[in-house]
């Protein structure tokens, strides 16, 4: 009898023990701590992506437009230069001001207000205790077409104990192609930036360029920015300029940020340019008015001098 | 051969029988039960879902209705990005068949879920009562995007899901 027990007592610890290994899992690989955990990681990491690889960069991008038609109508109607452009994009950016003046374009889309919407929605439907600051706002162009705007950003995002914190640029490059020029705005000119680039610059391509009020890239010309503080030295990276038709009889090269800022260049100092030209092809074209170009410029446009066109002056 | 020796045998058998059963009864127990995880993770599989296929991933006809009629200007907006921007629009009669058209060979129909935007429902699938389930979960994200160069958002979207 002690025997039969005995086997009995055996076989159901046999069970038990095999019982307990079927049924048996790693605890870390289904337990509720590591879910959770790994859940909570997932919340911070795709918070934060999210908002400096997407949202920061649409934020920059919404306020850099709403900016930069505050400033163009602000030279247009003031008639006036911008002491510095950069400066005042990023008064824009981040106070929503113009010369301390309220923009109306930017209220409530400033990007610290952009920045404090996205807080209060993580903040009150996920429960991220999180906080974005920009330090500061660089505005620079590296070439012809595009505006460089980098905000230098920290983010800190907290979820139940599961935190991010971290410094990093985030830049986007702001095309100015449909923006309106701004030498032309403080001339009481509409025109957009669009750009021309033909195989071949020659008479034909210049009279399509001056017709369809093109801009080019010449690192001899002002880039875009500096256009608005009307100042006419060279950009060697983010030159742009375009040809005026004009009905203004005056000898003056006819190439944008020239006739704005220049005398009679026939005499004194601009003479050096060689001299006003009238090109054939450009004269005679309807609707074209007048335009005459500097001869560095007849050059630079592919026009023969001696076949293509007339010297005015000197 | 004794008496002794019929009934070891007899009870060596049994236990076999015993164990089989035994055995047969934990595998079945084992395989039959569900993934512990799968009903907290169904609300966050519908959320990645549309956060991570873009429209133009989808291959739909109600899609091609909406995009020639302009209701969609860009397929490469995420289905989230899309569903906020109907949302944004105040086109919010656009959402449901937009979701019940490209969820329908993607989600199971036995799941139970909202969507909610802002705190609004924009759409709901329920076989049972919320106040029935044995289980509720919710699953939860920011949404933004951009409109005619303007940006919409941030929202915060929730799905909960429940069974």
């Amino acid at each position: 009898m002690k025997k039969g027990f005995f086997f009995t007592m055996l076989s159901l610890t046999v069970l038990s023990i095999f019982i307990v290994v079927v049924s048996w899992k790693p605890a870390e690989l289904t337990g509720p701590t590591l879910y959770s955990d790994k859940a909570k990681i997932s919340v911070v990491t795709s918070f934060t992506r999210d908002a400096k690889e997407v949202y920061m960069k649409r934020v920059l991008y919404v306020s850099s437009r709403l900016a930069m038609a505050e400033l163009n109508e602000w030279v247009f109607n003031n008639r006036t230069s911008i002491d510095n452009p950069e400066l005042r994009i990023r008064e824009l950016l981040t106070n929503g001001t113009l010369y301390s003046r309220k923009a109306p374009r930017m209220v409530n889309q400033t990007v610290p207000d952009w920045i404090e919407k996205l807080l209060d929605v993580v903040g009150e439907n996920m429960r991220i205790h999180a906080n974005i600051t920009v330090h500061n706002i660089y505005v620079y162009q590296t070439e012809p077409w595009k505006i460089v705007i980098e905000a230098d950003t920290s983010f800190y995002a907290n979820y139940s104990g599961i935190y991010y914190d971290f410094s990093d640029p985030v830049a986007i490059n702001y095309s100015v192609i449909g923006e309106p020029d701004p030498l032309y705005a403080m001339n009481g000119v509409n025109r957009s930036i669009a750009s021309y680039t033909p195989k071949e610059w020659n008479a034909s391509t210049t009279v399509a360029h001056i017709e369809n009020q093109t801009f080019r890239y010449n690192n001899w010309a002002p880039g875009y920015l500096m256009r608005f503080q009307n100042n006419s030295n060279r950009s060697s990276c983010c030159g742009i300029e375009s040809i005026l038709n004009s009905t203004w009889i005056k000898n003056i090269s006819h190439i944008d940020y020239l006739y704005w800022n220049n005398s009679e260049q026939c005499n004194g100092p601009d003479a050096l340019m060689g001299g006003m030209w009238n090109v054939t092809e450009v004269w005679d074209h309807d609707p074209i008015t007048r335009v005459l170009f500097d001869g560095v410029h007849l050059s630079y446009y592919g026009i023969n001098s001696s076949t293509e066109a007339e010297q005015v002056c000197p | 051969m004794n008496k002794s020796g019929y009934f070891f045998l007899i009870d060596s058998l049994v236990a076999i029988g015993v164990l089989t059963v035994g055995i047969v009864l934990i595998l079945s127990y084992v395989e039959r039960t569900p993934r512990t995880e799968q009903p907290y993770t169904v609300s966050e599989d519908i959320l990645n879902l549309l956060q991570k296929n873009r429209v133009r991933d989808i291959n739909n006809n109600y899609i091609d209705l909406l995009r020639a009629d302009g209701n969609i200007t860009d397929t490469a907006k995420p289905l989230m990005e899309q569903i906020a921007e109907f949302y944004y629009r105040g086109e919010q009669d656009l959402i449901s068949p937009f979701l019940r058209n490209i969820t329908r060979q993607l989600i199971p129909s036995e799941y139970n879920y909202v969507l909610n935007i802002d705190n609004t429902t924009v759409h709901n699938v329920s076989r049972m009562s919320i106040l029935d389930a044995r289980y509720v979960t919710p699953a939860r994200a920011v949404v933004h995007g951009l409109y005619k160069s303007e940006l919409y958002g941030p929202y915060s979207v929730e799905v909960i899901s429940w069974g």
